[in-house]
């Protein structure tokens, strides 16, 4: 790596004065599994890292049945294993789970995977389908992004140089609701999503019908997204193989994606819509079987 | 740029000047000299470079030196404890889960913490669990096995004492500890100890040690006056030096008979070394080589 300073700052005060001294040259460093392997690999170059650690409050969760609320230096770790997470919003934590490996998620931060921005970003689909918003504090103070407009592109997001995330919230769908994450890629583990996905439907009272459904894709477009117009087919309908097989196609319709290494564009637009279909079937029986509610 | 760090190191403070650019495993391995954790990728993708950071699996690697003062940070040098292999080294040499070695540092790292947040994993689990950490040799089954067994005997419900037999090998133990190098499995060479003495004498092992004697109450064979630490004769590079019973550094290259042994040709004479008589950490380089 070429040469870098060190600042630890000991509040959030100094470290975003810091950024915005050394504007354009400095980056904020949570865990590092992203930005450290991107500077040994000569990808980026940073002269001065803000280092982001031991702040009081900012690795919190805090979890209800109602929503939660994280501090962006929430490790990874923390949300697999979070007992609140787990039981109110286990596709969230199980998604926490899929990243990396127990040595990159013991480091890796909340924050930082969602700075990073990869379109397969493993916490974004989850976080995308509950309407999550993230805080971000600068030089003006606070402000509320929705993740939906969070991210710009393969790395690019909203924050100015010198701002930080300072945590992301949600709150949970009206109940009965039910979630579900899966990440396709080639490797059971320590892999990057060839595609992800994450599907919510909010059914009536009676479990009759889609009340709200929210579909968010990773992995297929330059940023992850929600895909509104297939989600809006599923109003007031129940999930029927027909149905299914429609929003898939609307979903695949939407993804624009790239042919790469990892796989070409083709097959991650039939993953699109097989996951997406799972996704929706899953959701519907877990929802309507005995017991099924709240995910 | 440079900054003096502390780090708890296997229980012992130690105190040295780091670059802003150094990772821990750069640390623990080129000033430390423990270099039982070992460089796989540099990417965090292949976990040869596990450690436990305030009881956490990471990646060395990734970790900056700096960010890590005040920290505690265990090795594998560490896991064994006067002279006794912690259960996973010894079901790792028994079940011959070691065969080239590189891969074995960091994977009972690795095992420890799963079995330490998780003491009856499931076949599936432990595959789970260390997933981080990457094996070419041994295709993982007897690495399972291991840490099945491990967990059996530290949970106390091991069917018995088995017989002690090493499977892993004659440079099995040294894999397991980090003292040995990495190798193909007939690693060869006479194991000379270098000893200090408190009243700081020198002098050689008489005999090859084997891995993992104790080096306190070795019989040294010639002995300098009290405040010399002279070489008696030629000692080679890589000899273990000892102090207090404690390896604290190995000779850096070739030493002639008659040069001074200090810190220009050993690797690590420290004084920061927490001394703790009595206690062994393995080795003669289960400790800080």
């Amino acid at each position: 790596m070429t040469d870098f300073t060190v600042w630890e700052p000991a509040t959030p005060e100094q470290a975003l004065a810091l950024l915005g001294a050394w504007k354009g040259q400095a980056r904020p460093l949570a865990g590092g599994t992203d930005l450290l392997v991107q500077m040994k690999q000569g990808k980026v170059r940073y002269s001065h890292l803000v280092s982001l650690q031991g702040w009081a409050g900012w690795d919190e969760i805090t979890v209800g049945p109602d929503g939660f609320r994280m501090g962006a230096l929430a490790r990874i770790s923390d949300l697999e294993y979070h007992a609140g997470l787990k039981e109110h919003f286990p596709f969230l934590a199980g998604a926490a789970g899929e990243l990396g490996s127990r040595q990159v998620r013991n480091l890796a931060t909340l924050g930082g995977n969602l700075c990073n921005a990869a379109p397969s970003a493993e916490t974004a689909p989850s976080l995308l389908t509950l309407d999550a918003v993230v805080t971000v504090v600068g030089p003006a103070g606070e402000r509320e992004v929705p993740l939906e407009a969070f991210f710009t592109g393969p790395g690019g997001t909203v924050l100015g140089a010198d701002e930080l995330v300072r945590g992301v919230y949600a709150r949970a769908p009206r109940a009965p609701w039910y979630g579900v994450y899966y990440k396709l890629s080639p490797r059971r583990a320590m892999d990057i999503a060839v595609v992800n996905v994450a599907v919510v439907l909010v059914l009536d009272t009676g479990k009759e019908k889609v009340e709200e459904a929210r579909i968010a894709l990773g992995a297929v477009a330059p940023t992850p997204l929600r895909v509104r117009g297939a989600e809006d087919m599923l109003a007031g309908k129940a999930v029927t193989a027909d149905l299914v097989e429609r929003v898939a196609s609307a979903c695949v319709a939407a993804a624009r994606p790239i042919t790469d290494v990892r796989a070409p564009a083709e097959y991650r637009r039939a993953m699109v819509r097989e996951l997406v279909g799972r996704g929706l079937r899953e959701c519907w029986r877990a929802l309507r079987e005995e017991g099924g509610d709240g995910a | 740029m440079k900054k003096t760090i502390t780090l708890l190191v296997n229980g012992s403070p130690r105190t040295l000047a780091v670059t802003h650019t150094a990772t821990l495993l750069d640390v623990l391995r080129d000033d430390l000299g423990l270099t039982g954790t070992k460089y796989g990728c540099g990417h965090g993708d292949c976990g040869a470079c596990t450690i436990l950071l305030d009881g956490r699996a990471v990646p060395s690697c990734l970790v900056l030196a700096v960010r890590a003062d005040g920290h505690t940070v265990e090795t594998i040098e560490g896991m064994a404890r006067g002279g006794k292999l912690h259960p996973l080294q010894k079901a790792f040499v028994e079940e011959g889960a070691v065969q080239c070695g590189y891969c074995t540092p960091g994977m009972i790292m690795s095992a420890r913490a799963l079995l330490e947040q998780n003491p009856h994993p499931s076949e599936e689990e432990i595959r789970r669990g260390l997933a981080g950490n990457l094996c070419r040799c041994t295709g993982y089954e007897k690495i399972v096995r291991a840490v099945q067994a491990a967990a059996e005997e530290m949970a106390g419900t091991g069917v018995g004492s088995k017989p002690a037999v090493d499977r892993a090998g004659s440079t099995g133990a040294a894999k397991a500890t980090g003292a040995g190098e990495a190798t193909a499995p007939e690693a060869a060479g006479t194991e000379h100890v270098l000893v200090l003495h408190p009243e700081d004498n020198v002098g050689v092992a008489t005999s090859r040690l084997a891995v993992g004697t104790a080096v306190k109450g070795v019989s040294v064979r010639e002995e300098v006056p009290v405040g010399h630490k002279v070489a008696l004769r030629d000692i080679p590079a890589g000899t273990y030096v000892v102090k207090y019973g404690v390896p604290i550094g190995r000779a850096r290259a070739n030493i002639a008979a008659g040069s001074w042994v200090h810190d220009h040709n050993v690797l690590d004479i420290s004084e920061e070394v927490m001394v703790r008589p009595g206690e062994f950490s393995g080795a003669p380089a289960g400790g800080e080589v």
